[in-house]
């Protein structure tokens, strides 16, 4: 499979402060690549510099394989871009503006019609084609955000933070709605720093933080990094300060919590776990009323690297 | 109370407009106002004039230029017909004599010749222009016995110097009501701005969407709101 | 894509309220004030009649020249007195009570008594020295005619004839003028180019509005519009045609309004008038563009400078008082030799007032020097298509 995108070495400095460090990555074609990091870690920079919208200091960007520059015509016309800030015009409808800015890639009046209400039905609004932005809800412009950037049906498409203050109905939709992309032969660039996203859609995951690559690959390569396997949640009513300090003693614990009547143990490995927890609370007599398993997030996975949260 | 109170501390951030936009009006109403003077005596209004004269050194002109210059404010300092017509336009000159080469030879040889003018066709120019009728006039009438040039011009002299004595009733001083006056109703106007353009200013805050919505669901009575508002309005009016 | 984005740009244009209400409404709005505040100056410019009374005496019956003189002044239809012929203590009354202008008492001298020294006060003094003088002449001319009689040996002298001999002379009107002054002189019609010089420099709001939708660094639609494969002069061009075509609709409303509701005059050359307003909306159109170029602020910002810009020089070029026109003129002509409200003010007046159309070319080549030079710095600023922080 072919590099969609080559970034060698990319730095881009705003006075003192190292935006993005000596970045390199390559997305391959047809596959979705998550950019997660928190706020300020250069995502948007790192998009912005391979659009060649910002100046940067040191790096190579390629795309299908040729250099991008501004005057790129070609390489522009097969890329798609949905921002974090909403970019339309206040003044047009809904269908106008997905016509506008479809128009400047698609010239043929015909072919550009069918693929405006195509990306319409792709977003859900063939019903808001005659209403104003001012009229429509958070999701639904969000929605229009996306659909102007991908009405030419390109081949690159990078979304940033699309689903940022979104109602949850509208964010499934997005979700479902770039998977589709996928389905039709797109590469998707996708930053967020909603982890649950990026574990849902992206193929692979690059997670950075102030400016640089922590960790990249594959949801399950990245929680390999983890320090944690498994955590166990207890909801207790009370438990003796004794007991309590025993269960550090217990095989594979790495660390735990009792906040608020809820006690969480983190594993480092193991198989049996879980048992052993449940025999332990019913040895010492401790009532619970419920306990579930799960496996280390990519929260976990910052947290372990960085000792912060994704989300501050 | 809150409201009266929080309307009076945002006037107060505004207060640098208030003072500079008072400051600027104050000064164009004393501008307007500082134009007539306040004499007792009568005093002839003059008007402005020019005088283009291709007839320099001739007695005769010379002495139809002195007349206007002794009855009118004379205009120097304008070059070329554009500036010329400026000036009409602009109402700086209201009245321009042109006086014909050798126009006092030709009066002396007994002929009337033409003279060309320009004339804002105001108050002043009419009043220009009845003086050089006059003049024209009195040159006339005496030309036709003309034994000197020198008599000539003392007969012309002579006549014109007729001047009837005006008294003026000792009445109040209008001039200075008539000041006062003008710049009441300028004042006026003056204030209203201030006014109006303040309170805008300081309601429009008040009414911004995050905080009105603040305002309504709060548990102020919307009556009173409204009632500490307009009350603050009127007090800031009335202090202005 | 040019037509494409032309057409969107228009449509951005007319359907953006605030833009429609600076460019369209608030010049027609400023047109209406200024001919509610206007209409009448110069109607009160012109002579009137004045009221005066006389206070009746024998003295006064016995002056005959006074008396005719009078009577033909105040009795043709363009009279010049309004006359009272009453008795002292009324007269006294009228002139108290501001009723006229002053009274006339006939003793061995001629009195005037007025309440205030003004243009009217001198009028009466003027046209009561000239009666004398007249009379004057008169008795001089009878004299002379006399004395001839007398030579010549004739003792049966006509005394009527010869006065009325005099007194017809010095009655004919003599004088020769000749009016050579331009016509069109109405001096409110420059408040009226000033607007038009507004309307014309307010497009730049347009011109500066749909270009900020262009930069990326300023706008997130600029930034798509960035990353489409349009070419940016391509892109750049067809918006600033679409803002030109609706400031042009916008300066020819403003013109069928003031012509026909408002009744002002343009003088009589049509082709001269449009090309005036081409240039001038040109005018606008660059300094709205070198605004969103070169100055680094929010869009608020951006407007309120350009505003504030074009008042200034609506200001100068006689808006809010005619003669500030002519006072930057004649003292500081430097400043409206760059001031494109006062290119585009000159422009009209030159076509009103002057029969040749040297100035007025003249106006209209600084114009387009001006339009070009600001157009011509902004491209190194909009040539630049990567920012260093958006």
């Amino acid at each position: 499979m072919e590099n969609v995108i080559e970034v060698k070495d990319l730095t881009k400095e705003y006075k003192k402060l190292k935006a993005v460090d000596d970045l390199s990555f390559e997305v391959k074609e047809g596959e979705i690549l998550g950019l997660l990091g928190p706020n300020g870690s250069g995502k948007s920079t790192t998009i912005n510099c391979i659009l060649s919208l910002l100046n940067f200091q040191k790096g190579f960007i390629k795309i299908f394989g040729k250099e991008m520059k501004p005057d790129s015509y070609d390489l522009k016309r097969q890329i798609g871009v949905i921002f974090q800030e909403v970019a339309v015009f206040e003044e047009l409808t809904v269908y106008d503006n997905v016509d506008y800015f479809c128009g400047l890639y698609i010239n043929d009046k015909k072919l550009r019609e069918k693929y405006v209400n195509e990306a319409l039905e792709l977003a859900g609004l063939l019903d808001y084609k005659k209403f104003y932005p001012k009229q429509l809800s958070g999701g639904l412009l969000r929605r229009l955000n996306i659909a102007c950037g991908i009405a030419h049906k390109p081949k690159l498409i990078f979304l940033d933070e699309p689903t940022v203050a979104v109602d949850p109905q509208s964010r499934n939709n997005i979700l479902e709605g770039i998977k589709k992309l996928r389905d039709n032969g797109a590469t998707i660039v996708y930053t967020t720093h909603y982890m649950e996203e990026v574990e849902i859609l992206c193929d692979r995951i690059i997670i950075l933080d102030k400016g640089k690559i922590l960790a990249s690959g594959t949801a399950s390569d990245l929680k390999e990094l983890s320090e944690i396997d498994e955590k166990i949640t207890v909801e207790i009513s009370e438990i003796d300060e004794s007991i309590l300090n025993e269960i550090n003693n217990l095989e594979n614990v790495d660390d735990f919590t009792f906040e608020m009547n809820v006690l969480t143990v983190k594993y480092k490995k193991g198989k049996n776990n879980l048992g052993e927890l449940i025999n332990f609370l019913k040895k010492n007599n401790v009532t619970y009323n419920k306990i579930f398993s799960e496996r280390p997030t990519l929260n976990d996975v910052f947290l372990s690297l960085t000792g912060k949260e994704l989300r501050d | 109370m809150t409201v009266f109170k929080s309307f009076w501390k945002v006037l107060l951030k505004y207060k640098g407009t208030i003072i500079l936009y008072s400051m600027i009006l104050i000064i164009f109403g004393a501008i307007n106002m500082s134009t007539s003077d306040s004499s007792v005596n009568f005093e002839d209004s003059k008007p402005d004039v020019l005088i283009v004269n291709e007839d320099k050194g001739n007695k005769v002109s010379d002495n139809l230029v002195k007349y206007i210059s002794d009855n009118s404010n004379i205009i120097n300092d304008l070059k070329g017909e554009d500036e010329i017509n400026d000036a009409l336009f602009y109402r700086n000159v209201n009245y321009v004599i042109y006086i014909p080469k050798d126009y006092g030879k030709d009066i002396m040889n007994g002929k009337n010749p033409e003279i060309d003018i320009k004339s804002t066709g105001d108050y002043q120019a009419s009043l220009a222009e009845m003086m050089l009728k006059r003049y024209i006039q009195v040159q006339n009438i005496y030309k036709l016995n003309i034994s000197s040039e020198d008599e000539f011009i003392k007969l012309i002299n002579n006549n014109l110097s007729k001047d009837a004595s005006v008294e003026i009733t000792s009445k109040l001083d209008t001039n200075k009501l008539s000041n006062v006056s003008t710049y009441f109703s300028f004042a006026s106007y003056s204030i209203m701005a201030v006014i109006i353009f303040i309170i805008c200013l300081v309601l429009s805050s008040f009414k911004e969407k995050t905080i009105n919505k603040r305002t309504i669901i709060s548990s102020m009575n919307y009556k009173k709101y409204n009632r500490n508002l307009l009350l603050a309005s009127f007090g800031y009016s009335f202090i202005l | 894509m040019f037509w494409h984005n032309f057409k969107y740009s228009l449509k951005v244009l007319f359907k953006s309220k605030v833009l429609i209400f600076w460019t369209f409404a608030f010049p027609i709005l400023m047109g209406i004030f200024f001919n509610l505040a206007f209409s009448d100056i110069e109607n009160s410019e012109k002579l009137d009649v004045i009221d005066i009374a006389v206070v009746k005496s024998d003295e006064f019956d016995k002056n005959i020249i006074f008396k005719e003189a009078f009577e033909s002044l105040s009795d043709s239809d363009d009279k010049l007195f309004d006359i009272d012929y009453t008795n002292l203590d009324k007269a006294k009354q009228l002139l108290e009570d501001d009723k006229i202008t002053g009274y006339l008492v006939f003793n061995d001298d001629i009195n005037i008594v007025v309440s205030s020294s003004g243009i009217n006060e001198t009028i009466l003094k003027y046209v009561v020295n000239e009666i004398s003088s007249n009379a004057e002449m008169i008795n001089t001319l009878a004299a002379n005619d006399i004395n001839n009689e007398i030579e010549k040996g004739n003792y049966n002298i006509n005394y009527e004839e010869i006065y009325a001999g005099a007194y017809a002379l010095v009655s004919k009107d003599t004088a020769k003028l000749h009016n050579i002054s331009n016509k069109n002189l109405s001096y409110t019609m420059i408040e009226y180019y000033t607007l038009i010089a507004m309307a014309c420099l307010y497009g730049g709001i347009l011109s500066m509005y749909i270009i900020n939708y262009k930069l990326a660094n300023m706008n997130s639609v600029g930034k798509r519009t960035a990353i489409s494969p349009v070419h940016r002069g391509q892109m750049l061009v067809s918006s600033l045609l679409a803002s030109y075509v609706v400031q042009l609709i916008c300066v020819a409303i403003l013109f069928v309004f003031t012509i026909f509701v408002l009744n002002v005059d343009y003088g009589d050359n049509l082709p001269m008038i449009i090309l005036l307003a081409l240039a001038g909306s040109l005018a606008g159109l660059s300094l709205g563009v070198i605004v969103a170029t070169l100055i680094k602020a929010n869009e608020n910002a951006k407007t309120g400078i350009l505003i504030a810009i074009t008042m200034l020089g609506c200001f100068l070029s006689g808006m809010m008082g005619i003669t500030m026109k002519y006072i930057v003129d004649t003292n500081v002509p430097l400043v409206n030799m760059i001031n494109p409200a006062s290119m585009i003010t000159d422009g009209f007046y030159a076509l009103y007032y002057y029969s040749t159309l040297d100035r007025f070319i003249f106006d209209i080549v600084s114009l387009l020097v001006f339009s070009i030079l600001l157009i011509f710095i902004s491209y190194f600023g909009l040539r630049r298509q990567k920012y260093d922080s958006i």
